[in-house]
C-alpha cells in the first residue's frame, strides 16, 4: 500500500516536470517545426533568438521593469514587515491580510481593473505606471520574506538597543535592518520573479510601446507554437533556476549567519 | 474648541509617528489595489444612479451562465486531479532521506518557478496532433489516441491541475512534516499493519493540509487566465476569458466589471471558509 502511493509519487513528479522537460527537448531539436521524436541537437532556434531584436528589446524591458519592481516592492515592503513584526495593533490581521490580498485576487480583475485607473490617468504604456501596478504583487512577496526572517528574531533586541541608547532611527537602521537583510534579499528577487513572469497586468498596462517578454511570447503564441518559442521558453526556464538558485543560497546564508550568531 | 482640535491634531500626529513604517505600504495599496478594485464595483453597480443592472445581464444571459458554470466545473475538476497526483507527490518527498527530500521539494520549487506562460503552452506539444502522447500511442500501433483532447475541457484540466499542483504540494507537505513520527510507530507496535497505520491514522492527520490545498487550488483556479485560453476551447471558456473580452473587444464595462465583482467574491469568500479552516497565515509561510 504504501509503496504503491510511492510508486504514484514518482508517476506524479514525472506528471509535474513533463511540460518542462518536453520545452527543453524541443529547443534544441533542429527541425524548422515541432515535431516528437527530436531529430538531433542543435542551438540554432537559441542563436536565431539571440538575433531577434524584437525578443532582445522585449527582454531588456522585461529586466527593467522587475529591477524596478523588486526595488520599489523591497523598499515599500521592509518597513511594513517591520511595522508587523512589532505590532501588537488588534488591527494587524487585517493589515497582514490586506497587503497579502493581491496574490490571491484573480490576475484578470486585479489587471482590468488598474487598466481602468490608468485609462482615466493617461498612464497606459508608461513603464513607471507598469512598475508601479506590477508592484501590486511584489510588496507581498516583500512583505512575506521579511516576515518570516524576523519571526525567529527576539523582540528584545530593539528594545536591549534602545536601552543601550541607541535612537529610534539608530536602531532601525544599525540593529533591525541588518537583521531583515536576508528576507530582505529573498524578497526582492521573488518580487523580481513575479515581475518578470507576470503577463496580465503587463498586457493591460503596457501599451504596445512596453512590452516585456511573457506579452512577446504570448503574442507570438496565438500564431501557433514555434521552434524560436520554444528556445525563449527555454531559456526562461534556465532562468528560473538561476534565480531558484539564488533564492535557495541567499536563504542558507542567513540562515547559517542566525546559526552562529545564537552560537555565539 | 480650539484645545480640541489642538489634542486631535496632536493624537493624529502620534499615530502617524507610530505607524510611520507601516504608512508608505498601506497608501500605496490603497492607491494602486483598493481604489481600482473600489472602481470597479462602482461601474459594476453603475454608481452614483445606482442600478443591478449590469448583473441581472450577466445572470439571466444563457452565454454567460454557461461560462461560469464551465468555471466552476473545470475548477472542481482541476483541484480533484490536482489532489489525486499532489497527495501522492507529497507522502513521497515526507517519506525519503534528508538528502532526497531536498532534491525532490526543489524540483517542486523549479516547477513552480518555471512561467505558467511555458508550463501551460508545453501542452499543446505533449497533447497536440503531432505531439508526444499521440506519437507514442501511434508507435504501439493506436492511431488518433489524442484526437479531441487539445483545445477541449480535458486539455484545460490538465494544464490546470498541472500547473497548480505546486499549491497543493506545499500545504498537504506542511501538514505531514508536522505529523508526530512517533504515531505511526506506536500503532505498528499495537499491532496495525501498515494499510491500516496509513488509513487510521497517517491519512487522518494529514488531512488540514489537503483540505488547504484543494480549497487554494480552486480559489486559484476560478480566476485563472492563461492556461485555458492557451488550452481551451469554444466550449471551455472561462470567467476571466469573458472578463478580457468584455475589456477589449466589446468594451461593455458595466458587464465586465459585474463579472469581475462576481468572481472576486467567489475568490474571497472561498479566502474566507480557508481563514476559518486552516487560518491564512499558513498559507504565506
Amino acid at each position: 500500500m504504501m509503496r504503491m502511493i510511492k510508486i504514484l509519487g514518482g508517476i506524479g513528479l514525472a506528471f509535474l516536470l513533463l511540460p518542462i522537460v518536453v520545452v527543453l527537448l524541443y529547443s534544441i531539436n533542429p527541425a524548422p517545426y515541432i515535431s516528437f521524436p527530436p531529430t538531433g541537437f542543435s542551438l540554432r532556434w537559441f542563436s536565431a533568438l539571440l538575433e531577434n531584436d524584437a525578443i532582445i528589446r522585449a527582454v531588456r524591458t522585461s529586466l527593467v521593469v522587475a529591477l524596478g519592481v523588486a526595488a520599489l516592492s523591497t523598499v515599500l515592503g521592509t518597513p511594513a514587515a517591520i511595522w508587523l513584526w512589532r505590532s501588537n495593533s488588534r488591527l494587524k490581521g487585517a493589515i497582514h491580510g490586506l497587503l497579502m490580498a493581491p496574490l490571491l485576487t484573480p490576475l484578470i480583475v486585479l489587471a482590468v481593473s488598474i487598466y481602468a485607473l490608468y485609462s482615466s490617468l493617461h498612464l497606459i504604456g508608461s513603464t513607471v505606471g507598469l512598475i508601479v501596478a506590477q508592484t501590486t504583487l511584489g510588496l507581498p512577496m516583500v512583505v512575506t520574506a521579511v516576515t518570516a526572517t524576523l519571526a525567529n528574531v527576539n523582540k528584545d533586541l530593539e528594545r536591549a538597543a534602545a536601552v543601550l541608547g541607541a535612537r529610534r532611527g539608530q536602531t532601525l537602521v544599525r540593529v533591525t535592518l541588518p537583521t531583515a537583510s536576508g528576507g530582505m534579499l529573498t524578497g526582492f528577487v521573488l518580487a523580481f520573479g513575479i515581475s518578470f513572469d507576470e503577463l496580465l497586468i503587463a498586457m493591460f498596462v503596457a501599451g504596445i510601446t512596453g512590452q516585456t517578454l511573457p506579452v512577446k511570447i504570448w503574442e507570438q503564441l496565438r500564431t501557433g507554437v514555434s521552434p524560436e518559442i520554444t528556445a525563449a521558453a527555454a531559456a526562461l526556464i534556465m532562468f528560473s533556476v538561476l534565480l531558484l538558485v539564488v533564492v535557495v543560497v541567499s536563504q542558507s546564508i542567513a540562515r547559517r549567519r542566525r546559526e552562529r550568531e545564537t552560537a555565539r | 474648541m480650539y484645545r480640541y482640535a489642538m489634542r486631535v491634531l496632536r493624537d493624529f500626529y502620534l499615530i502617524i509617528r507610530e505607524n510611520i513604517l507601516l504608512l508608505p505600504a498601506l497608501l500605496f495599496m490603497g492607491c494602486i489595489f483598493v481604489v481600482p478594485l473600489l472602481g470597479i464595483l462602482a461601474t459594476a453597480l453603475h454608481l452614483p444612479e445606482l442600478s443591478l443592472a449590469a448583473f441581472r445581464d450577466v445572470l439571466t444571459s444563457s452565454l454567460y451562465r454557461k461560462v461560469i458554470f464551465n468555471t466552476f466545473e473545470i475548477a472542481f475538476l482541476s483541484t480533484l486531479l490536482a489532489a489525486f497526483v499532489g497527495y501522492p507527490i507529497a507522502y513521497l518527498i515526507n517519506g525519503s532521506g534528508s538528502r532526497t527530500k531536498t532534491a525532490l521539494y526543489l524540483l517542486v520549487m523549479l516547477s513552480f518557478w518555471v512561467s505558467m506562460i511555458v508550463r501551460s503552452f508545453a501542452w499543446i506539444t505533449i497533447l497536440g496532433r503531432e505531439g508526444v502522447v499521440s506519437v507514442l500511442f501511434e508507435s504501439i500501433g493506436i492511431p488518433g489516441a489524442t484526437d479531441g483532447l487539445l483545445y477541449a475541457k480535458f486539455s484545460v484540466v490538465v494544464g490546470m491541475a498541472n500547473v497548480l499542483l505546486p499549491f497543493m504540494i506545499f500545504p498537504i507537505l506542511g501538514s505531514m512534516e508536522s505529523i508526530d513520527e512517533n504515531l505511526p510507530k506506536a500503532a505498528e507496535t499495537l499491532g496495525a499493519r501498515g494499510r491500516q497505520v496509513f488509513a487510521r491514522v497517517f491519512f487522518p492527520l494529514s488531512l488540514p493540509g489537503l483540505a488547504a490545498g484543494c480549497l487554494l487550488v480552486f480559489v486559484l483556479s476560478l480566476g485563472f487566465y492563461i492556461t485555458p485560453t492557451l488550452l481551451g476551447g469554444p466550449d471551455s471558456v472561462m470567467v476571466s476569458q469573458l472578463i478580457s473580452r468584455e475589456v477589449n473587444e466589446t468594451l461593455n464595462w458595466p458587464v465586465a466589471a459585474a463579472v469581475s465583482t462576481l468572481l472576486l467574491v467567489a475568490t474571497f469568500g472561498g479566502v474566507a471558509i480557508f481563514n476559518k479552516v486552516v487560518g491564512i497565515d499558513r498559507l504565506f509561510r
